[in-house]
């Protein structure tokens, strides 16, 4: 298997999947390219990030990025989460293979859009 | 259920132990160099033209027409380049058109491209319909004054259509233009007679019918056009250089032999299994397209999408179930796009990321796919649970 044991635990059992209705932002993402979806949502409190959860259509390493970031940014001040990017995510999930980069790229990039909408609101 | 299920026999299949066996001799003490005169080495000649004779035998060629080569790659190559290039030379600087279709394999769409960006060559990639077969029609209609060569794939890679060869070899023998048949998924499969369709060269590779990587044929009828892709030695008639893989050529006459002599029995089979598992998949999966024609296709390939469902997800999930497939999703590839062969057929950006490729072989049995008819049919439930609703902002 080309893929870490990380990517195929949250590939097997995603951590924080489905839609949150109440949710404080959210963003979808999609790469035009290869077609992967991804929409986010976060339940912000006071600045800080309290959960967050997901839907995608994707191949395994897309779930797993969903899956392994919205673990990652729970907690964290939005400054911080801000700044998470592909590395971050590639970190949390213990590498990908060069040509499976976009799926950290998608999750990355859904966050970043979801706390901007966040903060544009407000 | 055994430790793994392997349905991708499209890709390769395992080494048959009869081949293996055959092979054993000249892996070990007959270790000559066939182009040697001392006796070890002519024990490996010996060996060689047997094999000939045999291959030969099976496609309904003579021997003197059959070149090996390392792989269906190398065929077609040196089949594609090698008879435009001769073209080229025999009619001074002036490169002609070649005809394909948009459904072939790479190694020989991306030949046809390199002749076509090298040297001048002008190409036209006849499209296909949704049931992925070529038609001789639309071959006839490509042809130009200056056509030189046209290449048609017996069957398809991918989703295992089979093309009207003996049509299309009608057309180009009367108008007097090479014709170039990739027959990499057919060899053993189907059956192929030179001796009363007009081809004038044909692909085969030993590992897609039992016998082992590195070795494959090419066909080549007597009087076609030729310049060798690979020079520096007088082997194969001064037809490709380089010192014959003599253990993977007898492995592979061995394996098409015996492929041949079961092929009425085997078809059967697998056709069987084949119409169980499409059956199957559509009782117990909605939501599933079928990826060409039913059944104008090779007996062991089943090609279908999921709607909703990315391709590589189920493979991913598959794979850890210990089931072994393909899929024509972007991800599969390494590239981003995904298979040229699905979107030549109409198929959605979509549908065609969301496709699953099951090749039967051998091994398959009924019971196996019951238990991955199972698994599928879990694995395609759980992936559609993740899919988004997008929302416009």
């Amino acid at each position: 298997m080309v893929f870490s044991e990380t990517v195929l635990n949250h590939y097997q059992s995603p951590r924080n999947m489905g839609r949150m209705p109440d949710a404080d932002a959210e963003a979808s993402e999609e790469n035009p390219v290869c077609g992967d979806v991804l929409h986010m949502w976060l339940r912000i409190r006071d600045g800080v990030i309290d959960e967050a959860s997901w839907e995608a259509r994707g191949c395994a390493p897309a779930l797993a990025a969903a899956s392994v970031t919205s673990e990652l940014v729970r907690g964290m001040a939005l400054a911080q989460a801000r700044v998470v990017d592909r590395a971050s995510v590639m970190e949390a999930l213990g590498g990908l293979p060069a040509r499976k980069e976009h799926a950290a790229i998608l999750a990355a990039t859904t966050l970043r859009r979801a706390i901007e909408s966040y903060l544009g609101e407000q | 259920m055994p430790d793994l299920i392997y349905l991708d026999h499209a890709a390769t299949t395992p080494l048959r132990a009869e081949a293996r066996e055959a092979m054993d001799p000249f892996l070990g003490d007959r270790f000559g160099n066939p182009s040697s005169i001392y006796r070890l080495a002519q024990e490996a000649r010996a060996a060689l033209d047997t094999a000939r004779d045999t291959l030969a035998a099976s496609l309904g060629a003579r021997p003197a027409e059959i070149i090996f080569t390392s792989g269906g790659t190398e065929s077609n190559n040196t089949a594609l380049k090698g008879v435009a290039l001769a073209k080229l030379r025999e009619q001074g600087s002036r490169p002609g058109h070649v005809a394909t279709s948009a459904i072939e394999h790479h190694a020989v769409l991306h030949p046809v491209e390199d002749l076509v960006e090298s040297f001048g060559f002008e190409a036209t990639f006849v499209p296909v319909g949704r049931e992925g077969i070529v038609d001789p029609a639309d071959i006839e209609a490509a042809l130009r004054p200056e056509t030189v060569l046209v290449s048609i794939m017996w069957a398809n890679n991918e989703i295992g259509t089979i093309q009207p060869i003996a049509e299309i070899a009608r057309i180009t023998s009367e108008r007097g233009i090479t014709f170039h048949v990739d027959a990499v998924q057919a060899a053993g499969a189907l059956p192929i007679d030179l001796g009363s369709t007009p081809i004038d060269l044909l692909s085969i590779s030993a590992h897609k019918f039992g016998g082992p990587k590195g070795a494959g044929a090419l066909f080549v009828r007597e009087g076609t056009p030729w310049w060798p892709l690979l020079t520096g030695g007088a082997q194969e008639r001064n037809r490709r250089a380089g010192t014959e893989n003599v253990a993977a050529i007898v492995g592979m006459a061995e394996a098409l032999r015996l492929a041949c002599a079961e092929r009425s029995k085997t078809t059967e089979r697998l056709r069987m299994l084949r119409e169980y598992i499409f059956d199957g998949i559509a009782a117990m999966i909605s939501g599933t397209v079928v990826n060409g024609d039913r059944q104008r296709r090779l007996p062991n390939n089943v090609n279908v999408s999921f709607e909703g469902v990315h391709g590589e997800s189920v493979l991913v999930g598959l794979d850890l179930a210990g089931i072994a497939a393909s899929s024509g999703s972007a991800c599969t590839s390494g590239s981003l796009e995904p298979s040229h062969v699905l979107r030549a057929i109409g198929l959605p950006g979509e549908l065609a990321q969301a496709s699953l490729r099951l090749t039967l072989g051998r091994s398959s049995s009924q019971g196996e796919l019951d238990h991955v008819l199972g698994v599928l049919e879990q694995l395609v439930a759980r992936q559609r649970r993740f899919v988004p609703v997008v929302r416009t902002a």
